[in-house]
């Protein structure tokens, strides 16, 4: 049984670092002096109608930056957008009431975009596999990337989330190395492939990442033209590329004969490019783009922007910034790195956004900053803001806004409200009302308790929920009798000496236990609705890791110790970081599972309906018991009939889930952890679902280029 | 001069090589067939060499080796720990039908241990 302990522990181990591994090796230090930086949001230097300074090409030529104008929006933030484009009036914003959803998009055989709608709902209305016949379903078809890498050789290695796309008739994935595959839906036979030979060097991340592309089209596409219908794709390197959907040749009038090279607006610290790894959302001739960095390395850094850029060329049409001017020279990201979701009849573009930087310590930046963590509604024609709604107060616990709102309109006390669901690292599920910001159950402010760093101000309060009960416990799960007796006490004794007083325990210098920690809770995926019954359904993680500050002349940059925890400078600030997961010296988890669970909510009542443990975790082979649950990376999808599809698990299954209870109906093996939701869709009358298998070097060392689909027999 | 044991039968060892070397041709089977989640992991190997291990001591209380009656019951009492071990590992691995092999050699061993005949002095 000791083999089997140490192998949960090791496998376990492993998996906690969810929200580290995109960090994991950001000790990748500029090593020389943090830039000072260019300015924008503040009628100065650049702004207001000055000019930007072009920056260069790869070529050596001048980018073709027009000159930008800006206008401030609401919460500090900032809007820049063409001198010659409209401009908007600034000031509240009121949402454009006129939108209507591409028709294209909006399809129910299709699954058209990474969350299979612009409402984030990843819901599918294809009713063919039930709870009762789930059981016969059978593999389709499977096909191999073959980028893949284990990052033995010369290429890091591959992390893939990759949503498969399925519209235009076609199967379309993006690959850890950029490319871009089209298959045919019914056979998995190549119809294309797309090569745009990008750079495959791990420059802001840890591991060669994509979770897809994203797909446009004309209202009207004319025949025998090309590129009436786009496939996308992002690169590590800021590279954002457009071809023919049809054929996979590249767009000819997008960005520079296909290729939109986005750091060129990467003009504020910019020490690392803006990482292209989550595609576009997309709406109505509109790329909404985001971008992913590193956080744990710099204090000042890139600051936090979205991109509004015309989908047949490229062109900017509006960069939103979460961060006011005045603190850019101390702090940056607030960024969007997950995906966004869109309420096609408001026009209102909703957008996760993450913490300052650094992560970790904010004695920096004690300014307010209403943007940062938050979901914020922005004007898609616009850009400004229309509401937001902060869901820490200074950030420093690296609580991300991480996954994309799920928007969905609920029965409440006799009335539809347009609500809007926002999971969260932290645990609380928000619910608000989309139009306003407004909650729909209560979010109360209640004292939390103070920092004792000095130069560190935490807030005094933070926003709680208790409606619907969030997705972990209020108190962290407690010392784990086995681990403990294992260690000898050292599970015991280390937990004594950490700080916790509760939720939002600030980092301390002789370490402080956070519960949840940057792993979540809930993480990027984000949960599924079925919009019919306002059944929500979401996986979390329960994890127990240490935030320990350490004094800048004591701060030595150590190694990584696997992807999972490691030393981070945090810049110039006072104080260097070290994040450990609650291990003991086996590797065994200190703390109580389950390890990860899945839950469903009546958003009609904020009742949660069911919360069982979620797969199994693996290593060595071993699987571990189901009570245990598993760590997930991953989303569920709903469909109509009652089922929950996902992978997520450590141990390698995809698993139809019986809706009403949580029930396994049906599990598969795949090559390696699904770390990516599937794709539900109806192809000739036959529905499929196709999942990703890519695997996460987070939870297992095991990674893979399977996509594979599964059908009913005929 | 040691004293040597030998049982007249050994239907109880017979059944625990059977099994077993049942047990190893599964174990060998899931350690190379890729796609079942546990090909060439480190349980796998595992349970394939324990199983190999469990039918050679078996197979020298079958064979009526002469061995002094402390090896012999070392040789027992070693088995009995082989085929739990073994078992215990296939159901972590979800190896079912290695577990059910496991049950018989443990059915074996019983036999071996309480129905089989007293061992010759």
């Amino acid at each position: 049984m000791m083999t089997h302990a140490r192998t949960f522990a090791v496998s376990a181990a492993l998996a906690l670092l969810l929200g580290a591994a995109a960090n994991s090796r950001a000790q990748e230090q500029d090593g020389g002096e943090t830039p000072a930086p260019s300015r924008y949001g503040a009628p100065d230097e650049n702004t207001s109608g000055g000019e930007v300074q072009p920056t260069q090409s790869e070529d050596g030529g001048e980018a073709t930056t027009p000159e930008l104008t800006t206008e401030e929006t609401q919460g500090g933030g900032s809007v820049q957008r063409p001198a010659d484009a409209a401009s908007a009036d600034s000031g509240p914003v009121e949402p454009t009431a006129d939108k209507q959803p591409d028709a294209w998009m909006e399809s129910s055989d299709s699954w058209a975009t990474f969350n299979g709608d612009l409402r984030a709902q990843k819901y599918s209305s294809a009713d063919q596999i039930t709870p009762d016949n789930v059981k016969d379903l059978e593999k389709v078809w499977e096909y191999h990337t073959g980028d893949v890498s284990d990052g033995s050789g010369d290429i890091p290695t591959t992390v893939w989330s990759a949503t498969p796309l399925f519209v235009n008739d076609t199967l379309y994935f993006g690959t850890p190395f950029y490319r871009i595959i089209a298959l045919e839906p019914d056979t998995g036979k190549e119809k294309w492939t797309f090569d745009p030979d990008a750079r495959l060097e791990a420059l802001t991340q840890p591991a060669m990442k994509n979770r897809g592309v994203a797909y446009w089209q004309a209202d009207e596409p004319q025949e025998g033209e090309a590129c009436q219908k786009i496939v996308y794709v992002g690169t590590m390197d800021a590279k954002l590329y457009a071809v023919d959907a049809d054929s996979g040749e590249p767009c000819a009038e997008f960005g520079q004969d296909g290729m939109l090279d986005v750091n060129q607006w990467n003009t504020v610290n910019d020490k690392w490019p803006l990482s292209l790894l989550q595609p576009p959302t997309v709406y109505q001739d509109t790329l909404f783009l985001g971008w992913a960095g590193k956080d744990w390395t710099d204090s000042a850094a890139p600051p936090g922007t979205v991109f509004a850029l015309d989908a047949r060329t490229g062109e900017l049409k509006w960069m939103f910034h979460a961060l006011p001017n005045e603190v850019i020279e101390r702090t940056g990201t607030a960024n969007v790195w997950a995906s966004m979701s869109i309420d096609p009849e408001r026009g209102l573009l909703y957008i996760p956004i993450s913490s300052p930087s650094p992560n970790y310590y904010g004695g920096n930046r004690l300014e307010e900053l209403p943007l940062a963590t938050s979901v914020t509604a922005l004007d898609t024609e616009s850009g400004q803001v229309v509401w937001s709604r902060q869901l820490i107060h200074h950030d420093i616990w690296d609580y991300d806004t991480v996954a994309p709102p799920t928007l969905v309109d609920i029965e409440k006390d006799g009335e539809t409200v347009p609500a809007l669901v926002q999971i969260s690292k932290q645990g609380f599920i928000y619910v608000l009302n989309r139009e306003t910001g407004e909650p729909i159950y209560p979010i109360e402010e209640r004292p939390v308790p103070a920092s004792d760093i000095p130069g560190e101000e935490a807030a005094p309060t933070q926003p709680f929920v208790d409606k619907p009960e969030p997705v972990v416990g209020e108190d962290w799960p407690g010392i784990s009798p086995l681990a403990d007796l294992v260690s000898f006490g050292e599970c015991s004794r280390r937990a004594e000496s950490y700080r916790w007083e509760g939720r939002f325990t600030p980092p301390s210098l002789e370490g402080t236990i956070a519960y949840p920690p940057t792993t979540g809770g809930s993480q990027w995926g984000g949960g599924a609705v079925d919009p019919e019954t306002g059944v929500y359904v979401v996986n979390s993680n329960s994890v127990v890791q240490i935030y320990t500050l350490i004094p800048r002349d004591e701060f030595q940059q150590k190694s990584q110790e696997g992807e999972t925890s490691g030393y981070y400078a945090q810049g110039d600030v006072p104080y260097g970081f070290r994040l450990q997961t609650f291990l003991n010296w086996a590797g065994m988890p200190c703390w109580n599972g389950p390890y990860g669970t899945i839950a469903a909510y009546d958003l009609k009542t904020g009742e949660r309906l069911w919360q069982n443990p979620f797969g199994q975790v693996q290593k060595y082979g071993f699987y571990m018991p189901e009570s245990w649950g598993s760590v997930t990376i991953g989303a569920p999808v709903v469909t109509k009939s009652g089922l929950i599809f996902i992978g997520a698990s450590m141990d390698s299954r995809v698993r139809a889930l019986d809706l009403g209870s949580g029930e396994v109906l049906w599990k598969a093996l795949v090559d390696a952890p699904a770390v990516s939701m599937p794709a539900v869709y109806t192809y000739k009358g036959k529905q499929y679902v196709t999942f990703v298998a890519g695997g996460n070097t987070i939870l297992l060392p095991k990674v893979s280029d399977q996509i594979v689909t599964y059908a009913l027999p005929d | 001069m040691s004293e040597i044991t030998e049982p007249k039968t050994a239907n109880g060892a017979w059944l625990i090589v059977a099994s077993s070397l049942i047990g190893a041709l599964i174990a060998a089977f899931n350690l190379v067939n890729e796609g079942n989640g546990i090909a060439f992991t480190f349980g796998a190997w595992l349970v394939f060499v324990s199983s190999l291990l469990v039918c050679l001591a078996g197979g020298i209380l079958a064979l009526h080796l002469a061995v002094p009656s402390w090896q012999r019951g070392l040789f027992a009492f070693l088995i009995l720990l082989g085929i739990l071990g073994t078992g215990a590992a296939a159901y972590f691995l979800l190896a079912y039908v290695l577990l059910a092999a496991m049950v018989v050699a443990l059915i074996g061993w019983l036999i071996h241990v309480v129905a089989d005949p007293a061992p010759l002095d």
